[in-house]
Order: structure tokens, then C-alpha cells, then sequence
């Protein structure tokens, strides 16, 4: 599961139409053998110069040669989407085509990538910022409306809450340089009190932000698995022992049946992954009529990448296994409560299923391992993350320490060294010249220059 | 091919094309350098001609100033010696912000440099238009061979440097009408500009302008509030011991709505408006019609009257730069206090000129695809005379170094101004005309107007333009400040060390030295105790710097294995793995220096070679 997703240097393909019949059918590759596949299909050399030629591609099904007509364009890196060489087969959209079209790529060496790989590609390659990479995945992973609607705030620069940090933050550090770099005939006095105050907000909000962290469904670029079981079987205390932290959307545990009932999503420990726990034992009535919980558990279902089952063992040591109402098969299947078998079933654990006690820690790290796995189907999303994170930090110590300097009573230019350092690092590209939108920002919000 | 009968050849190490404040500095530096140098200019007499604001200096250029009068350039001594008014410009804010700035007499700035530029030996000044640049080989592998006069006169040499400024391709527009030219008054150089391209070196064009002048005894001064020099006043050059000449003040005044309307009204006859001149104009140094279209919500906008000598006639009214009809400036200009009377001794205008894609520039100033060819000032895509100035200046060491197959001077980013601006230059093509802000300097804090004769000491001896005595100077006020910090260090009072002392927001090294006779004994000049104050104030953020450069030089001399397979190392941009697979270098300063690495692909590196190093054990195992 997952093991074989193939080298981050092949080349790769995906259809980048529609699936089914569309006006155009358009096939993207991306790697460092884009141009010679093309070049086999064509049968003749491709221009490296960046442009569109109208070529006959030779395709073959069965032994009965097949011209395909198609408008190929040839992006050289670094200066494609991708930053690697990139071509696109721009064909007639007709799904058994396409198929053709797919297989014989794979023929000449190109992987199927699988989803968010161009863009994981992008951003390695400097293409795409953090945040826009990140807004790129959450749309693509979007499972409905309002996260497509969400992903596409992001892409639009708007979105992620570091994103916004990040713009106060430039916003803040124009004022105090338009009052460093322009004398005060130009700019009127940038008195302290024009930007102390928002420094201060700003300090307190990153300090604040670092366990907030957005959770929530799949349009954070995480995976994510929903945690289903019958009640009691001890969903909410598994969850509760994977979970990070304490404070952030703890499950409240009980023995009575049906105590968790809204889904709450959320990180696992040390492990870039989320896991929702389902509202216990309603999952009984999926497929059937009218019920809210059940909306709620369907529109989870549809968002997350996939479900675990978790059951303690009845009576005799009887497992009942998921319902067949819930849609395909589980990722994973947890045996409860392992502690709490009788003696003799040591011997006889039902295969494929992973015993897991919570109390006594028993098969939690196996568990952790297992995720693991599911996870890294994605993992470059983790990647993100990791990388977010760290930017965070990096402006969260920067603002305590321009407060500090505050404080001590140094100047405006001290708390813009720390400033810098805050606004830099999300941009490591141009971490040390000046961003060109911090001018921008000055400049038109200030009239100045003589 | 055959040249007319009159052509005649002579010959010279390197040749200067451009007299202006780039033009002279590279000239004076080439030749004090020992290297026979030409500089040809349109108009001999107009060397070193202020054609803006007569003023030098300001916050970020002022430190530009500073550290090429530290180098040993000519700025700083030629505004000291005419100088009417100086100015320490944000002396309420912290010392690394602290820029001078003056006010010089227009002409005897421009006698001055003249002089200065007569006296020095091996300079030859010769008038003439240069019409083409003279190479051999194919585009992108030429090389120079010197330069063609309009006359048909060749000067031969290996290295040409392009000083150009506004000159080249140049258009001046002034409401309506428009006429090639490069300054008010002078000719274009229009014929070099089709000898550029033809060569295959990509152009592109900016413009600028200039506010009218206005007649001194017009004005009525009395009413307006004035703004003084300092006293005493602070000179730009370190060689200067102290200015004695007397301080005129400037006069401040403002625009009101009155003045706005008329703006306004007119603005569909500024040549901007009507989509006349396409290049863009600075967003720091904007006419008084994008001022009151961009800012409707102003309703006064400053002028400064800088007057142009202590006798001169013409006042500079800065902060109305406009490009509109002669007769609406004379019109808005009317509304403004003081000015009320006002006579225009000439409209002010706007100028288009030709610039070099920066993308074409080496850090040396060297221009890549042409061997020999340097450009430096406004042709380089920047404003002003400061930054003129020390590109002149930078380029002139380099192409002498060239002519004798020196490695180049190169500053860098952490070690001056200087080094901000042409690594800013070589790296982004800047969109619009560059002007230098202490905010483009990430360390603005060590790079310090009052320290520029301290930091680049060191390279100021490798050039060997200043005297033994002036370096000697320099070193013997670094010991004294050396011993001054460490005393501070080392006397306690109430428990705590004086430097801690010090860095108490208000306290100064006056009020110290008045308790502690050890401090007193040192009689440190006025510039000497605000150095030893910065030092104080920004210790911590010095060391933490200073520690960063320090991991950054200990990274650099980490080694790269020479079997190092990049293609399977995930994270590193397409562009640097190629790079790497193909150049190998031996150690990360290598990698770091080749085109196409980021800072981000070496902490890749970094963490690639720390995974190897903490797998290696276990591999054994």
C-alpha cells in the first residue's frame, strides 16, 4: 500500500481533461524524459523552443497501427509548470483514447502519477510558493463544495491563517520602514504608536496560532481516515492515545453507549495524519433513510480517503466485521480492547486484524506504523506541513523577540531586523533581499519622494 | 573595410563613454589605478553636472557616499569642498538609519569635479561622440576592441566602459512637445544605442523627470518655514577634518487644492496620461500629477526650495516634478505659498532614456556576452548620483583589473551598500528605475554610515587608492574604538557592566564619560562616541549576525563527495540538480556560487550530507 509510488525523478503522465467525452482530451507528462516519449510517439524530433506543433502520434492497439492526430507543446524546464521538462498532448477526447494514449505513454517509461504529483513536483521545484502548492492539493483532495471553495480562497492567496499572519505582518513591517527609510518631511512622523499596538496583536496571534493548526477533513492536504466501529469498542480512547495533545478537540470518553457523537478531526501523534472519530454506533443506519448523523457520517465518508474499522470482540471472542452498508473495504482493522480477552485467544488472532489495547499500550506503535503506511501515500503533503510548520515557528520566536527588543527600548530598525527574519521565511527563496511587495506597500500608502 | 583618409587610432588601456557622476568616478579610479584611461565625454565642461536636484546624499544613498569615499572615490570630498548645507538626516532614530545628506552649489560642484578630474595623471578628457562600440567574433563571444567617434576617430583599448545615463536613446518630453536629448539643452546619444543592440544586448527603456527651476528673487522666502543645517556641520568624507563654509537654509512650503485643480484639469496634456512615454517612471520620485491623480484624498503635498549656491540665481523647487505644458506649470506653481510671483527660469521636464536588462550584468560590472564592455549609473537601470557614483566607481577597478587579468573587486551584501546594489542589480532586473533604501540592506545594522571607513578598511588597502596616512588614520581609530568598547566592557557600576549601561534607551557615552575619568581620558570625537553608542545598542544583533556568517563560512568549506549522486537526492530544484550533476563542485561555497542554486538547495544539500553522516554508522553495523 503505497510502497510503490516509484522515484521523484521519473517521468510521469496524467490526463489533465475531464474523464469521458469532453471537447478536448489533454494529457500532460512531466520529467525528464517528456521530451524523448514525445518524440517516440511522434516518430521525429520535437522543438525544444517553447510552441505548439500539430503532429500525427503513432499509437498501436493490437497490432493495428493507429495516427492520432494531436497539438503537442513542449514547456523546457525550468520554466514549466512543473520546473521540469513538460509536454502536453492536446488529442480528440474519447475515453478509450485516452486509454490507448495512457498505456502506450506507459510503454515508453512514463508512470501514471498519482494525484497532486505535478504540483508536488512544482513546488520542489521553486514553481509554486507554500501556500499555493498547499491551496493547489487541498483542491484537488477537495471532497466537496466548501473545501473546493476554501482551496480555491487559498489559491487566491487568501486562505491559509499563516498566509494571513504573513500579510499583517508585511503590512506592519511598511509602516516601520516607510518611517525608517523616508525622512519625516516625506512621510509625516510614523510615530510608534501607529504600529506598537499591531505588533503586539500580531505577537500574541502567532503565539496563539501554533496548536491551532487548521484540522479539519481532507482540504488540509493531510490524509485523513474515518475510525468507525460499533459502540464501546473503544474508538474514542484510541483516538484520544494517538492524539497529540490534550487540549485540542479531546474525545469525551465514556461507557455509555453513544457519548461521542459529533465528528471531531484530528491529528495523530507524531504522525502528519488525521483521524476523525465517527459518531459511535450510527453507522448501522448508513444506507438507510433520513437520519442527520447519517448525512454527517456520508458527507465524512465522501471526504476522507478512506475508513478504519474497530471492534472489541463480543462474547466468545466473536467478531461481526463492518456492515456491508458502508462503501468498499476498510484500510484497516483494529481489534480492540486487547487486554481485556480471555485466556486462550492469544493464540487464535483473527488474520488481518491489528489488536490494540489502550491501557496497556500493546500493538499502539504497530498501529502508529500502519498509519504510517496510509499515510505515506501522501506523505509530500506532510512534507508541506512539516515546512509549514517550521515557517511558523521561525515567525512566531521572531515576533516574541521583536517584542522583546521593544521592550528593552531599542528602535524601530531592531524590531524590523526581527520583522525581516519573520516575513523571510516563508519566502527562503528571497529571504534576503527585500520583497518587492513590502515597496509596493509603501508606496501606496504613502505619497512619497520628492 | 576602408575608412575615410582622415581616421586616425589612438590607443588607450580602457575608455570611459559618459562624464557624469558615474563617468568621473570610474575614470579617476581607472586611471589612479595606473591604467591609461580615456573618458569621453559630449561637453568637457559638464563633468560631474548635478542634472537634478542639487543635492547629495539622503537616507541609503548617504551610506552609498560614505563607503566609496571610505574606498577611495570622489563624491564625498567634492561635496565637502562645495557643500552649502549639511544635514545628518534621522538623527531622532537609531544610528544604523542615520544617513548625511547636503546641499551643494550646482556649478562649482561641476568646476570642482572638472578640476579634480584635470589634476589626475594618465586621465585623458576628450570631447566627442562615441557612435560605436568596436569588437570582434560573433554575438554572445564578442570582444572589444575600442570605440568609433562621430569624427571617424578610433580609440583603441580591450575594456570600454558605459556610463551613459540618461543620454542614451534619449527623449525629452515637456507637455506636448518631445526632442531626442539628454539633458536640458544637451544632445542625445542616439547612435550608440543602434551599435548596442545590434550587438544582441537586450534594452529597455526608463524615464525620470525634473521639476521647473525657478527665478530666486521671484520667491518671497520671508513667509516660509526654514530648515537649517546642522552645526557643526557633518562632513561626508572621512578626509575631511571639518567644513568651515557658511550654511544657507533650504525653505519648506506646500501644495494646497487650489494647486490640485489646476494639476488635475491638465493632466490629460502630461505626456504620461496621454500614453506618450511608455517606460516606467519610479514610484519613489513621482511627478506632481501622479501625486495629486494617485492621492486624491492629499490635499498639500511638501516642496522643498533648495537653493542652487550661495549666489545663484535659480531655486529648485523639489517635489513638483512634472512633465506638464510650460504654461500650466507657470500656472500651478502660482498657487503655492510663496510662490506666488514666481518666474520659471525653464519648465520642467520629463526624460526617457535606454537602460541595459540588468540580467545581462556580472557582479563585476561587466556586461556578459561582450569581453571588455562594463556599464555602470543609470544605464544600469538605476536613479540617482549616489548610485551612479560607486557603480562608476566599481566598474572603473574592475575593468583596469580586467585589462591586467586581476581577479574582480567584488563587495559583499554583508559588507557594504555597495554590495546590496549590483548583487540586487545582477539578481532581479529591476522593474523600474533603482534607488537604494536602508530596507534593502539585510544588514542594515552592521552596515552603518558611521562605520563605512571601518568595515571596508581592509579592501580599501587591497585597491590602494587612498594614502598610507589615511589608512593609518583609519586603523588607529578602529584600536581606539576597540579600547573604548572594551572599557566599557570591563568598568562596573551598580552591579552591572557599562556597556549594559549604555544600552539603556537615552543614555549616552557623555553621560558615562562624566562619571568614569578612564572614559574621559579617551577624548573620543563626537563621531567616535556615536560609533561606540551603535556598537553598544546593537551588540546582540551583531553577534547573532556575525554567528550566522560564521556557520554560513564554516558550511561553505564543508566538501561535496565527489561520487555524490544529485539525481537522487529529493528536494533539490530541477535547474540545481542539473547544475551540480554537471559542474561538481568540490565543496558547498562552490555549489552556492553556481547559477541556478539557491539558498534553498543547499539546506537540501545540508540535510542530505547530515542524513549520509548519521547513516554511515549504521551502515557498518
Amino acid at each position: 500500500m503505497g510502497k510503490d509510488r516509484g522515484s521523484p525523478f521519473d517521468t510521469i503522465w496524467a490526463p489533465a481533461s475531464p474523464k469521458g467525452v469532453a471537447p478536448r482530451g489533454i494529457v500532460r507528462l512531466s520529467g525528464p524524459e517528456s521530451f524523448p516519449i514525445l518524440e517516440r510517439l511522434c516518430g521525429a524530433p520535437f522543438s525544444r523552443r517553447r510552441g505548439g506543433e500539430f503532429r500525427n502520434l503513432i499509437l498501436e492497439e493490437g497490432g493495428t497501427p493507429l495516427l492520432l492526430p494531436a497539438l503537442c507543446l513542449g514547456f523546457v524546464g525550468p520554466a514549466s509548470y512543473t520546473g521540469e521538462d513538460l509536454c502536453e498532448i492536446h488529442c480528440a477526447s474519447s475515453p478509450p483514447l485516452l486509454a490507448i494514449l495512457g498505456r502506450r505513454l506507459e510503454e515508453c517509461g512514463a508512470r501514471g502519477a498519482w494525484p497532486g504529483e505535478f504540483t508536488r513536483r512544482a513546488f520542489q521545484n521553486g514553481r509554486l510558493d507554500l501556500a499555493r502548492a498547499e491551496a493547489v492539493i487541498a483542491w484537488i483532495r477537495a471532497r466537496d463544495e466548501e473545501s473546493l471553495a476554501r482551496a480555491g480562497r487559498g489559491l487566491g492567496g487568501g486562505g491559509s491563517p499563516e498566509e494571513e499572519l504573513r500579510r499583517s505582518l508585511l503590512d506592519l513591517w511598511a509602516l516601520l520602514e516607510a518611517g525608517l527609510d523616508f525622512s519625516e518631511g516625506e512621510t509625516g512622523e510614523v510615530s510608534r504608536d501607529f504600529w506598537e499596538p499591531e505588533l503586539r496583536r500580531l505577537e500574541r496571534r502567532a503565539a496563539r496560532m501554533a496548536p491551532e493548526l487548521p484540522v479539519g477533513g481532507g482540504e488540509c492536504g493531510l490524509p485523513s481516515y474515518l475510525l468507525l466501529g460499533p459502540p464501546n469498542a473503544g474508538k474514542t480512547s484510541l483516538c484520544n492515545a494517538l492524539c497529540l495533545d490534550g487540549t485540542e478537540g479531546r474525545g469525551l470518553v465514556s461507557s455509555t453507549e453513544g457519548t461521542t457523537r459529533d465528528i471531531r478531526w484530528r491529528r495523530v501523534a507524531g504522525l502528519e495524519f488525521r483521524l476523525a472519530d465517527s459518531a459511535g454506533g450510527r453507522f448501522r443506519e448508513v444506507g438507510e433513510g433520513g437520519d442527520q448523523e447519517r448525512r454527517i457520517l456520508e458527507r465524512e465518508l465522501a471526504r476522507a480517503d478512506g475508513w478504519i474499522w474497530m471492534e472489541s470482540p463480543g462474547p466468545g471472542g466473536r467478531l461481526e466485521g463492518p456492515p456491508r452498508a458502508l462503501p468498499g473495504t476498510p484500510a484497516l482493522k483494529i481489534l480492540g480492547k486487547a487486554d481485556l480477552r480471555g485466556a486462550g485467544t492469544e493464540g487464535r488472532r483473527p488474520p488481518g486484524w491489528l489488536p490494540v489495547s489502550v491501557r496497556s499500550g500493546e500493538g499502539l506503535e504497530d498501529l502508529r506504523e500502519s498509519l504510517r503506511a496510509l499515510g505515506s501515500q501522501s506523505d509530500w503533503t506532510a512534507a508541506l506541513e512539516a515546512a509549514r510548520r517550521a515557517g511558523l515557528d521561525t515567525m512566531r520566536s521572531a515576533l516574541a523577540r521583536a517584542v522583546a527588543a521593544l521592550d528593552r527600548g531599542l528602535g524601530p530598525e531592531c524590531v524590523a531586523a526581527e520583522l525581516r527574519e519573520a516575513a523571510g521565511i516563508l519566502d527562503p527563496e528571497r529571504s534576503s533581499r527585500l520583497p518587492e511587495e513590502l515597496l509596493d506597500r509603501i508606496f501606496a500608502a504613502f505619497c512619497l519622494g520628492k | 573595410m576602408a575608412r575615410s583618409p582622415n581616421t586616425t587610432t589612438r590607443d588607450f588601456d580602457l575608455c570611459v563613454v559618459g562624464g557624469g557622476h558615474a563617468g568621473v568616478e570610474a575614470a579617476m579610479a581607472a586611471a589612479r589605478s595606473g591604467a591609461r584611461t580615456a573618458l569621453v565625454v559630449l561637453d568637457a565642461s559638464s563633468l560631474g553636472r548635478m542634472s537634478c536636484n542639487p543635492a547629495v546624499g539622503g537616507l541609503g544613498k548617504g551610506q552609498l557616499v560614505r563607503e566609496l569615499d571610505a574606498l577611495g572615490g570622489e563624491m564625498g570630498l567634492c561635496t565637502d569642498a562645495v557643500g552649502i548645507q549639511f544635514r545628518m538626516l534621522n538623527r531622532s532614530k537609531g544610528p544604523a538609519v542615520r544617513a548625511p545628506r547636503a546641499q551643494v552649489d550646482r556649478e562649482a560642484y561641476n568646476r570642482e569635479m572638472v578640476r579634480r578630474v584635470r589634476a589626475v595623471e594618465g586621465l585623458s578628457v576628450l570631447e566627442g561622440e562615441v557612435v560605436d562600440l568596436l569588437t570582434r567574433g560573433r554575438d554572445g563571444a564578442r570582444e572589444v576592441r575600442g570605440v568609433r567617434l562621430v569624427t571617424g576617430e578610433i580609440l583603441a583599448c580591450p575594456v570600454v566602459v558605459l556610463t551613459t545615463g540618461t543620454f542614451l536613446g534619449g527623449v525629452l518630453h515637456e507637455g506636448e512637445r518631445n526632442l531626442p536629448g539628454g539633458r536640458h539643452g544637451e544632445p542625445a546619444a542616439t547612435a550608440l544605442r543602434f551599435a548596442l543592440a545590434g550587438m544582441g544586448l537586450r534594452l529597455g527603456r526608463h524615464k525620470t523627470g525634473t521639476p521647473p527651476r525657478l527665478d530666486r528673487k521671484s520667491l518671497d522666502l520671508s513667509r516660509l518655514r526654514e530648515q537649517p543645517g546642522d552645526d557643526p556641520p557633518p562632513p561626508f568624507s572621512f578626509r575631511t577634518e571639518r567644513i568651515d563654509r557658511p550654511q544657507v537654509p533650504c525653505h519648506l512650503t506646500a501644495t494646497n487644492p487650489r494647486t490640485h485643480r489646476l494639476i488635475a484639469e491638465a493632466a490629460h496634456l502630461s505626456p504620461m496620461a496621454r500614453g506618450k512615454i511608455q517606460g516606467p517612471g519610479p514610484r519613489y520620485c513621482p511627478s506632481v500629477e501622479d501625486k495629486v491623480l494617485r492621492f486624491p484624498q492629499r490635499n498639500a503635498h511638501q516642496v522643498f526650495l533648495e537653493p542652487e549656491g550661495y549666489e545663484a540665481e535659480e531655486v529648485y523647487p523639489n517635489g513638483i516634478s512634472t512633465s506638464l505644458p510650460a504654461e500650466v506649470q507657470e500656472a500651478f506653481v502660482r498657487t503655492i505659498e510663496g510662490l506666488e510671483e514666481a518666474v520659471l527660469l525653464r519648465p520642467g521636464y520629463a526624460v526617457e532614456y535606454d537602460h541595459l536588462e540588468t540580467a545581462q550584468l556580472r557582479a563585476d560590472l561587466s556586461v556578459a556576452g561582450v569581453a571588455g564592455l562594463f556599464a555602470a549609473g543609470q544605464i544600469n537601470g538605476t536613479s540617482g548620483y549616489e548610485e551612479a557614483a560607486v557603480q562608476g566607481f566599481i566598474a572603473g577597478i574592475n575593468a583596469v583589473r580586467r585589462v591586467r587579468g586581476e581577479r574582480p573587486f567584488v563587495l559583499g551584501r554583508d559588507e557594504a551598500y555597495i554590495g546590496v546594489l549590483i548583487d540586487d542589480l545582477v539578481r532581479v532586473n529591476p522593474a523600474e528605475p533603482y534607488r537604494m533604501f536602508t530596507s534593502r540592506a539585510e544588514h542594515r545594522l552592521a552596515l552603518r554610515q558611521g562605520n563605512a571607513d571601518l568595515r571596508l578598511r581592509s579592501r580599501a588597502a587591497e585597491l590602494g587608492l587612498l594614502g598610507e596616512r589615511v589608512l593609518e588614520r583609519t586603523e588607529a581609530r578602529a584600536r581606539r574604538l576597540d579600547e573604548a568598547c572594551a572599557l566599557l566592557a570591563g568598568i562596573r557600576s551598580d552591579g552591572k557592566s557599562l556597556d549594559i549601561h549604555l544600552r539603556r534607551p537615552g543614555t549616552r557615552w557623555r553621560d558615562l564619560a562624566s562619571g568614569h575619568p578612564a572614559l574621559a581620558a579617551l577624548a573620543l570625537e563626537p563621531e567616535d562616541e556615536a560609533e561606540v553608542e551603535a556598537r553598544t545598542i546593537y551588540a546582540s544583533y551583531l553577534e547573532r549576525f556575525a554567528q550566522e556568517r560564521e556557520r554560513l563560512a564554516r558550511l561553505a568549506e564543508t566538501p561535496l563527495p565527489p561520487g555524490l549522486d544529485y539525481a537522487s537526492i529529493e528536494g533539490l530544484k530541477t535547474e540545481a540538480r542539473e547544475v551540480l550533476g554537471r559542474r561538481r563542485p568540490l565543496d558547498l561555497r562552490e555549489a552556492r556560487d553556481l547559477p541556478g542554486v539557491t539558498p534553498a538547495d543547499l539546506s537540501v544539500l545540508l540535510v542530505e550530507l547530515k542524513r549520509r553522516e548519521g547513516s554511515r554508522p549504521a551502515a557498518r553495523s
